[in-house]
């Protein structure tokens, strides 16, 4: 048994389908004791002071040998990734290169011949894949009923980040985190409902920031909306194990982002939108068009350093929950 | 008996002490503030009121984020919410955008039917703020005063940060560029930061606070960046204390 890590969501099937252990190198970096160790490493083995931190903390990662081999998702998340793949296979680490299509014209054939050869890769049969996809789907299937709990404000914006998150990589054992998802649920549905009056999302990238749902929930808003979590979670019900990868919107563009976004305001009954950048991410760039594509009001908020949020974001946010507090009120 | 109305700014603290219909208005500077008025008793941080004559009523501050400040003997809001009130109060308007330009802060805040729909302030970068303009002062040995004058045949600045822009006007004098000149480029350089964020949160009116907003020069440049007139609130460095009172 291989410990196979990667680099953001891959169909994780796969890898529980041959029999290795699949590990998402952001969670390895972000759960780690010392995340600013990482960072330091990366930087001492000359990665710029002005590259994205995940991209250090995952090079770092592979650098540790946290892994065996790595699964680098060239084309469809950050195009930081070439540059790290180069790396790793300059030190001699395996690495199974693998693309969302950019197009989404002929994106099913694309996506359906990345799959199979990640499946070559990693010797194992589609077949066996489709297995494992029917007894993940179980799990799947919880996930989004915590998910509809968030709303509900049986679970907190933070447990269902946490929740979310690591269904990347199911922490590497499925069987274990259904347990564990089973237990959490049952707790929950036993709550009541804590609700606050404001209603948040957070948008992009999954936060360095480890203290910012406590903040943000402290000062009376719920995080009923954490997108890409809840991608990362492959919420697609198609029976298509391909097309549910072709659903998945953060490969994708923008505007499939964007219209996904729309409809959860709207179900969820979003009030404002925290849009998460990370420092020196070109997905910074993308702000403008979320800023003019939503119609509720949306903060910005940028992190660096893993951490607790710095006193003029808190400033900030919190500015902007009373904003949005006396707006409800009327 | 009197109440009060704190905004505790990076640079100045500034106090509003009000009796009856009647606002009085002192400055001080932070750090001689904290040093005096500021005591700790036991768990506690307050506010100690010796320096005024009678007694403290309500106590209304603001400043550094009410995460930040916490004052056993003082209601904490928002700056946000201080300059908000502070402008709709003296304004009597219900639809404008403010501009506030602190010490270290600016902010932008944008007014409709009498809420706020949307704010901005800078990020992580003291290049349009009053710190940078005082250093710029420092350096061309000029008053603030003769500063806020300067409006002719602005010196270009480049620099996107106030640290190297500091540099930048070192080497304008050593070209032998006219001082004020020099000034007037510190001016339009703040200007032109201020402005993109001034141009998201457009209205029909624009208002201006802070002890930046008071000085002239600054607000033609911004004027002539956005191109539309700005009026200075009344009492521009005070605005927020105002807003604290009227809490
Ligand atoms: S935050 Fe942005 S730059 Fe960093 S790894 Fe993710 S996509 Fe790449």
């Amino acid at each position: 048994m291989k410990k196979i890590g990667f680099t953001t969501t891959i169909p994780v099937e796969i890898v529980f389908a041959s029999k290795n252990i699949p590990v998402d190198l952001n969670n390895v970096f972000i759960t780690s004791k010392s995340p600013y160790k990482f960072l330091e490493y990366a930087e001492d083995d000359g990665l710029p002071r002005n590259t994205c931190n995940w991209i250090k903390g995952i090079y770092t990662a592979v650098m540790k040998s946290s892994v065996d081999e790595v699964i680098a998702v060239t084309q469809g998340d950050c195009s930081n990734t070439h540059a790290l793949m180069e790396l790793f296979e300059n030190a001699g680490v395996k690495v199974h290169p693998f693309g969302y299509p950019f197009g989404l014209d002929d994106g099913y054939e694309y996506l359906r011949n990345e799959i199979l050869n990640l499946c070559k890769g990693l010797d194992v049969d589609f077949d066996e894949v489709l297995e494992y996809k029917d007894r993940i789907d179980i799990i799947r299937k919880k996930l989004r009923h915590l998910d509809k709990l968030t709303v509900q404000g049986k679970i907190s914006g933070f447990e269902n980040h946490i929740w979310l998150v690591t269904s990347t990589d199911f922490n590497g054992d499925f069987i274990k985190y259904e347990n564990e998802l089973d237990k959490f649920i049952k707790e929950a549905e036993k709550r009541s409902n804590t609700g606050k009056k404001v209603r948040l999302g957070f948008i992009g990238v999954p936060t360095i920031f480890d203290d910012i749902y406590q903040f943000v929930e402290s000062k009376g808003a719920s995080v009923v909306f954490n997108e890409v979590q809840r991608q990362f979670s492959i919420p697609s019900t198609s029976d298509d194990f391909i097309q549910r990868y072709i659903d998945y919107t953060y490969p994708y563009d923008i505007f499939k982002r964007v219209a996904d976004i729309k409809t959860q305001i709207v179900e969820r009954k979003i009030d404002g939108i925290i849009h998460y950048v990370q420092s020196f991410c070109y997905r910074q760039i993308q702000d403008v068009i979320i800023k003019k594509s939503l119609d509720i009001p949306v903060i910005t908020i940028e992190g660096n350093d893993p951490g607790n949020v710095d006193a003029r974001t808190k400033i900030r946010l919190e500015s902007f929950i009373e904003m949005l507090c006396e707006r409800k009120n009327g | 008996m009197v109440d009060l109305g704190i905004d505790l700014g990076s640079r100045f603290v500034k106090v509003g002490l009000k009796s009856g219909d009647n606002i009085e208005f002192k400055l001080y500077d932070t750090v001689t503030f904290y040093r005096d008025f500021v005591k700790r008793e036991g768990e506690n941080i307050k506010i100690n009121f010796d320096f005024l004559d009678t007694n403290a009523g309500r106590v209304v501050a603001t400043g550094y984020g009410r995460n930040v400040l916490s004052f056993a003997n003082a209601e904490i809001i928002s700056e946000i919410k201080a300059h908000f009130k502070g402008a709709k109060v003296q304004t009597g308007c219900d639809n404008f955008t403010l501009i506030d330009l602190g010490g270290q802060d600016s902010k932008v805040i944008k007014v409709v039917n009498g809420f706020i729909e949307d704010f901005i302030m800078n990020d992580k970068c003291a290049a349009s703020t009053g710190r940078f303009l005082e250093n710029a002062a420092n350096i061309l040995k000029m008053q603030l005063s003769d500063i806020a004058s300067s409006v002719d045949n602005p010196v270009k600045l480049n620099s996107t940060c106030a640290i190297f822009s500091e540099s930048e006007i070192i080497g304008k004098i050593a070209e032998g560029a006219d001082f004020r000149d020099i000034a007037a480029g510190v001016c339009e350089s703040v200007a032109k930061r201020i402005a993109p964020l001034v141009k998201r949160l457009k209205s029909e009116r624009y208002f201006i606070s802070g002890g930046v907003g008071s000085i002239y020069s600054i607000r033609y440049f911004l004027e002539k960046e956005i191109g539309q007139s700005i009026e200075p609130l009344k009492n521009c460095q005070f605005n927020g204390c105002i807003g604290c009172l009227n809490y």
